[in-house]
């Protein structure tokens, strides 16, 4: 494979204005060049006519709400071929003139069967109605069109869930939560119980990108990651690629995490709620003007701190705990050819220890998107996206007092067309600017205290890219090649510029310190980065293929944490001079098969291997936050991560559910740490087996049941004790030396469905988690004694987020 | 910051004391042990009155609850800048004496030069700092004030010297127990109270009762003595939910030997005490 030296070397020598300027016009001229080429391209394509070909476009909605059904399948049946919706509900096939029988399909769905006499180009906006809800003895054929698509997609490593499966899953405190059922998912673990973020194999927490709604999310979690951002009654469903990204999206390499809210019922009024054991949840959405626009608003909030409040006495007293998010959309279909979309994310976790102590950090998205149909064969995607993440920590001990706020703020635009040129090529292009602005910490001091004010420089950087890709289908065979092209441009100011010398593993120290003055920001180190995506898929048959993919993604901001999880007091940095942007080239393969009269199973199997260059890590006992010289902690290596995923799902029957398995290493090598050796990452977990199971016993009672076993985390453990002046230190040699033990944990729920009354339906939702009260640990510390009596002694401890069975109850409704 | 990194370790069992679920506890694990280290632990002060030790031993597994094994039978040799030189006499096993009415000299570098009877070789040097002189200690009760306990405060008070690059820590001696648990380990410089009056700081964390006596110290030393300390300070109270990988504290004693695979680990401190007495009235 090639090494880490492919693409980003800086591209400028810092201090030399005269390159700088011509260099920035030159990228300039580019950037504008490329959105022109884009434009121009769009429209010329646009005028073109196909000779004795018709397309037949449209949206696929939902009858009920007229949501776009985002990711429905279309096949017509004489030429046993079809496309899928993409992300916004909209298809486009072009096909010889001639009658066809067309079948409109989406998971949860009714499916659709529609003649179609293809004599002129024609427009056809299918509604497909939901299943009954009440049967579901025999599911008939609605989705099966849907189910086959893993097996004919070209796109492997995917994992989609809807709303409705994620719901299944029996939930933590009677909560249903995104995140934590991607967790389950083949490939997919974290480093310990209620630790924030995923890791998506053999990545880092930050090595995925998580969008809402198009708008990325810095943090995700809530109640420090016991909790995800995403509430339950927005989300419309949500799509894993851990492999064969498109060529649309880049900048984090290990996986894509797209999430997409509802877009709002345009149709009627209707509401969802909850009321559980830790928080509530209420949502609303309805038409403005009917089946032209729509809204949906929703929000939680928990109240741990208003049931806990008579409890809490002493130093106690005051404490506050919650969280809330708000999460809002409006759409508007101007007309057949144009729509427009807003929406918005606000949360924030609030915390603090009596009047001491206090911390609180949350996220705010915004995203508007302008869906422009240029012809029936040509869609066009404008967006235009903001995304904030902040943290406060106070203190109000005496002598101590200080404010201390971190942010990292982005602005991002973003332009995508899809041309549908035939029902066997689909090509798609277009470009994304990103400004970053990076707070790492500003300190302020008040009161009586000690400290003195203290921040760190702002840090800016843009991130452009521009893609194209195209899929082909020759027989058997679909080819998806495409190629992003990306560039980072580290903007810096003046104290933020050093150079460092260090011995291999050590901290660096300054070695030049201030090159130049520099009091606005510019531009001093570049990066670009080629970033080659490729997706082959052979079907074998109609119920089985193979797939294989190739694919380097680049990233360029990092999250910089060494702590077992990550906290929310972790902060992003650029990549800089001294920085280099992290780069991954992973290869997959995998055969996929459905198996049963109507693909009541979906079995497959997926290997990867990934070479990862210019992977962070950090000297022992780095100082990580508000430290000027932060790039001093941070070293460079590589790493590798490698795997087997077993996956069988059961789509059918009273009993659905799926049994997942992967075989997994993820390893790091740094010069100068571990003695040079090649050692395990923090979420290196071998074994990681998942069942989920669902049974729905009648129209009344469902079931649901989770079992995880995997492997515990490599932590790193003393390896002896040495003693000065009656304090007893650990002594360390290697890096992950030890494995915590292994976690494992069932939980059970039942849901039981309240008669209905007009229109209102409630259900109650009975959990338990953790059944069999297993103390799993979270992380192992080394601890001395604290006592005279157990001066000189040590032990291990354990941290368990939950050391018994956690039971839970909530009572969701709709209207 | 650690202690509030603490208190937000705190926070994540939220969840759990709802359940009435344990959040920490001892637990049964089997790590990784490695050759002994040579142990060095050695004080030498600027006060003729007090008996300077040097103990040496071997370092143990992290979880073996024996005490170290003292290293017998080295020759140890103190030696200093201006001329001074004495072999140590091991006075039981693994602590050698230095000479009663000893007394380091500001300015002076000390080195210890040890070999041991397995025929390594190891150095070890530091430099005695100038010294802060102790001003006078007062008390004060605290009743129902937030985050104390009531009870009696002794407060240090003392001009820091002027001139930055001083260096700092306490000892607190409690009824003729020094206090040296983890929590009372506290290593300052003086770059946020260079040349000022330091104005009556609590020494103690625990409150004092009446009868109770108290010796303070404002102990003088190194730079990198204070980093030693600090170090250390963040080895031994790291836990919790986001506890910090464990790291290595640094030494200022090494082999001199490089390629030699026994190692060392320990510090020599070199420093100047200033001490005053009270009791609770």
């Amino acid at each position: 494979m090639p090494a880490a030296s492919c693409g980003g070397q800086p591209k400028t020598v810092p201090g030399v204005p005269m390159g700088e300027g011509y260099i920035m016009k030159l990228f300039y001229a580019w950037g504008l060049a490329v959105w022109l080429c884009l434009a121009v391209c769009g429209v010329a394509v646009a005028q073109r006519t196909a000779d004795a070909r018709y397309t037949l476009s449209g949206y696929i909605r939902d009858s009920a709400s007229a949501e776009a059904l985002l990711g429905a399948t279309v096949y017509v049946q004489e030429l046993k071929s079809g496309t899928t919706a993409n992300n916004y509900g909209f298809y486009s096939l072009t096909l010889p003139a001639g009658r066809y029988t067309v079948v409109f399909s989406y998971i949860g769905f009714s499916s659709r069967t529609l003649t179609v006499d293809l004599q002129r180009n024609t427009v056809l906006n299918p509604e497909l109605g939901q299943e009954g809800l009440q049967v579901q003895e025999v599911v008939v054929s609605a989705a099966r069109q849907e189910r086959e698509e893993s097996v004919k997609s070209v796109q492997m490593s995917l994992q989609k869930m809807s709303a409705r499966e994620i719901k299944a899953i029996p939930p933590l405190l009677g909560e249903v939560d995104l995140v934590r059922a991607v967790q389950l998912l083949p490939g997919v673990s974290t480093v310990g119980e209620g630790a924030s973020g995923f890791n998506v194999r053999g990545g880092l927490v930050d090595h995925n990108l998580i969008l809402l709604d198009e708008a990325p999310v810095y943090n995700s979690s809530h109640l420090l990651g016991i909790f995800s951002i995403f509430n339950p009654d927005a989300v419309r469903d949500v799509k894993l690629f851990k492999g064969g990204i498109p060529a649309a999206y880049g900048g984090r390499l290990a996986s894509l995490l797209d999430v997409r809210m509802k877009e709002g019922n345009a149709r009627r009024f209707t509401g969802s709620g909850g009321v559980g054991t830790i928080m509530s949840r209420f949502a609303l959405e309805g038409p403005i003007a009917k089946d032209k626009a729509s809204f949906v608003v929703a929000g939680r909030r928990s109240y741990i701190d208003v049931l806990a409040r008579p409890f809490l006495t002493g130093g106690f007293k005051g404490s506050t705990f919650y969280f809330y998010d708000l999460s809002g959309k409006v759409n508007w279909k101007i007309d057949d050819r144009n729509t427009v979309f807003l929406s918005g994310y606000f949360g924030q976790d609030n915390y603090g220890i009596g009047n001491l102590f206090g911390f609180g950090y949350g996220n705010a998205t915004g995203t508007l998107r302008w869906n422009h149909v240029f012809s029936q064969r040509l869609f066009a995607n404008a967006t235009l996206i903001r995304s904030n993440y902040n943290y406060l920590l106070r203190s109000n001990v005496p002598a101590q007092e200080f404010e201390w706020t971190s942010n990292i703020k982005t602005w991002q635009a973003k332009y995508d067309l899809t041309h549908y040129l035939n029902p066997d090529l689909t090509l798609s292009y277009g470009a994304s600017s990103i400004l970053y602005t990076f707070v790492p910490g500003t300190a302020k001091t008040f009161g009586s205290s000690l400290f003195n004010n203290f921040f760190l420089p702002d840090q800016r950087a843009f991130e452009h890219a521009a893609y194209v890709a195209a899929e082909q289908k020759i027989g058997g065979l679909t080819i998806q090649a495409g190629l992003r092209a990306s560039l980072f441009d580290y903007l810096g100011n003046r104290d933020t510029l050093y150079t460092y010398t260090r011995e291999p593993g050590q901290r660096g120290t300054v070695a030049v310190a201030d090159p130049g003055y520099l009091d606005g920001y510019r531009s001093q180190a570049r990066y670009w980065n080629p970033e080659p995506r490729l997706a082959l898929a052979y079907t074998l048959n109609e119920r089985s293929s193979v797939k294989a993919s190739y694919m380097r993604t680049a990233q360029y901001i990092h999250l910089i944490s060494n702590t077992t999880a990550v906290t929310p007091f972790d902060v992003w940095a650029p990549t800089t001079r001294n920085v280099k942007p992290q780069l991954q080239d992973q290869v997959s393969a995998g055969y996929f098969r459905n198996l049963g009269p109507e693909a009541d199973y979906e079995l497959s199997a997926e290997v990867y291997y990934k070479w990862l260059h210019n992977q962070i890590d950090y000297v022992d006992g780095a100082q990580l936050l508000l430290n000027r010289r932060l790039e001093g902690e941070l070293l460079s290596g590589r790493g590798k991560a490698y795997g087997l995923e077993l996956y069988l799902k059961k789509n059918t029957g009273r009993l659905t559910g799926w049994v997942s398995y992967t075989l997994s290493r993820s390893l790091r090598q740094v010069e100068g740490i571990n003695f040079g050796r090649w050692y395990s990452a923090k979420f290196d977990r071998p074994h990681n087996l998942v069942i989920v199971g669902s049974y729905q016993l009648n129209d009344k009672w469902t079931f649901g049941t989770t079992f995880t076993y995997i492997t515990g985390t490599p932590t790193t453990l003393p390896v002896a004790k040495g003693s000065v002046g009656g304090y007893i230190y650990p002594i360390v040699e290697g890096r992950n030396n030890v494995r915590i033990p292994d976690y494992h944990r069932l939980d059970f729920s039942a849901t039981h469905k309240r008669p209905k009354r007009g229109r209102f339906q409630g259900e109650w939702v009975f959990t338990i988690y953790n059944a069999y009260a297993r103390r799993n640990a979270f992380g192992v510390y080394a601890e001395p004694g604290r006592t005279f009596d157990t001066q000189g002694t040590t032990e291990m401890r354990r941290i368990a987020i939950f050391g018994s069975v956690v039971p839970g109850v909530t009572y969701n409704f709709n209207f | 910051m650690t202690t509030a990194l603490k208190r937000l370790a705190l926070l994540c069992c939220l969840p759990a004391w709802l359940t009435l679920a344990s959040c920490d506890d001892k637990i049964d694990l089997k790590l990784n042990t490695v050759e002994p280290y040579l142990n060095l632990d050695g004080t030498l002060d600027d006060l003729p009155e007090t008996a300077d030790t040097i103990k040496l031993s071997s370092t143990i597994g992290y979880l073996d609850q024996s005490a170290l094994p003292p290293v017998r039978g080295a020759q140890v040799v103190l030696s200093g800048s201006d001329g001074y030189r004495d072999t140590l006499a091991e006075v039981r096993p693994g602590r050698y004496l230095v000479e009663p009415g000893f007394a380091g000299r500001v300015g002076i570098t000390y080195r210890l030069d040890i070999a041991t009877s397995d025929n390594e070789r190891y150095e070890a040097s530091a430099t005695m700092p100038r010294k802060q002189v102790l001003d006078s200690l007062t008390v004060r009760r605290r009743e129902n004030e937030g985050p104390f306990q009531d009870g009696y405060y002794v407060r240090v008070w003392f001009r820091e010297l002027p001139g930055k690059g001083d260096n700092l820590m306490f000892e607190e001696v409690r009824n003729d127990t020094l206090q040296n648990l983890p929590q009372n380990l506290f290593a300052v410089n003086d770059d946020l109270s260079d040349g000022q009056l330091i104005q009556g700081p609590d020494v103690n964390n625990q409150p004092y009762k009446l009868g109770d006596t108290v010796r303070v110290s404002v102990v003088s030393i190194t730079e990198d003595a204070r980093l030693f300390f600090q170090e250390m300070q963040v080895q031994i109270n790291n836990g919790g939910l986001f506890a910090q990988p464990p790291a290595n504290v640094r030494s200022n004693a090494r082999n001199l030997n490089p390629n030699s695979n026994k190692r060392v680990t320990g510090y020599f401190l070199v420093r100047g005490k200033s001490t005053l007495g009270i009791r609770i009235r």
